[in-house]
């Protein structure tokens, strides 16, 4: 089992996430309020990383992760705006893995368990 | 790009850092057709149109702490735990309750848990979250 999901998240979908969360934090929305930040740019709503997590495990394993499974998030780094971010699903030794990788980093140090249920 | 953001949105009451929560009660949720498009279309969902993605949890459990007000400004996700215990309601209704669960400061951040359950329409669990969530100092 491996999956491997590569989105560029730009400004348009920062909007989107807005109006669906409401959520108009400047930092994730507004170039010239992030300009002389120490990040220097807009940086990537948290739960939409997330939500492509989600959509990877839910793509490949199903109900294992919708009936009984769980994640451990810890955020350690920005994502920023229209960087590349690279969600992989992985198995090794009978246990399934993910993570999340941007220029290089990992902005989530992600644990994952899943349930016994048949995909 | 400078923000677009809607009129109504700075009529909202800010809440404080203590405050966040339902207050112990649960209280209805309802995702709308547009909030699927916007969901799809930011996530590049290629999921089946006839379930709701999973990926609404934390955004429900999120909106459900903050009931109605805006963020306390400054205030940064550090970390979420998150538990499924059935897919996210097709029709996309569920009740939410959340409540802070710990407050304390450390290395002069002000931190805080706040724990989320989600059900679906028949109080059903779906699942449930625990968010811990960062601001500076002194933060109200």
């Amino acid at each position: 089992m491996s999956r491997r999901v590569k989105r560029v998240l730009g400004m348009g979908d920062m909007h989107l996430w807005a109006a669906l969360s409401a959520d108009y934090n400047p930092v994730h929305l507004d170039r010239e309020y992030m300009r002389d930040s120490s990040y220097g740019h807009p940086i990537v709503y948290g739960p939409l990383v997330l939500a492509i997590v989600s959509e990877v495990l839910e793509a490949e394993v199903g109900q294992r992760w919708t009936r009984g499974g769980s994640l451990e998030v810890k955020f350690v780094g920005p994502i920023l705006v229209d960087s590349a971010l690279e969600v992989t699903l992985g198995e090794a030794g009978g246990e399934v893995s993910i993570e999340s990788t941007t220029e290089g980093t990992a902005p989530l140090v992600l644990a994952l368990r899943l349930s016994d249920e048949s995909p | 790009m400078t923000a677009e953001v809607p009129f109504w949105y700075e009529t909202k009451a800010t809440a404080t850092v203590g405050d966040l929560g339902t207050g112990g009660r649960w209280e209805p949720f309802e995702v709308s057709p547009e909030d699927v498009e916007r969901f799809r279309e930011a996530t590049g969902s290629e999921l089946s149109a006839r379930a709701l993605p999973q990926g609404f949890v934390p955004v429900v459990g999120r909106l459900a702490y903050l009931a109605g007000r805006r963020m306390p400004p400054g205030g940064v996700l550090a970390s979420l735990r998150w538990a499924n215990h059935a897919p996210f309601p097709t029709d996309g209704r569920g009740l939410a309750r959340a409540a802070v669960v710990r407050d304390y400061e450390k290395r002069g951040r002000r931190r805080i848990e706040v724990s989320v359950q989600l059900t679906d329409a028949g109080g059903s669990p779906v699942a449930d979250l625990t968010y811990e969530l960062v601001w500076p100092e002194g933060a109200p």
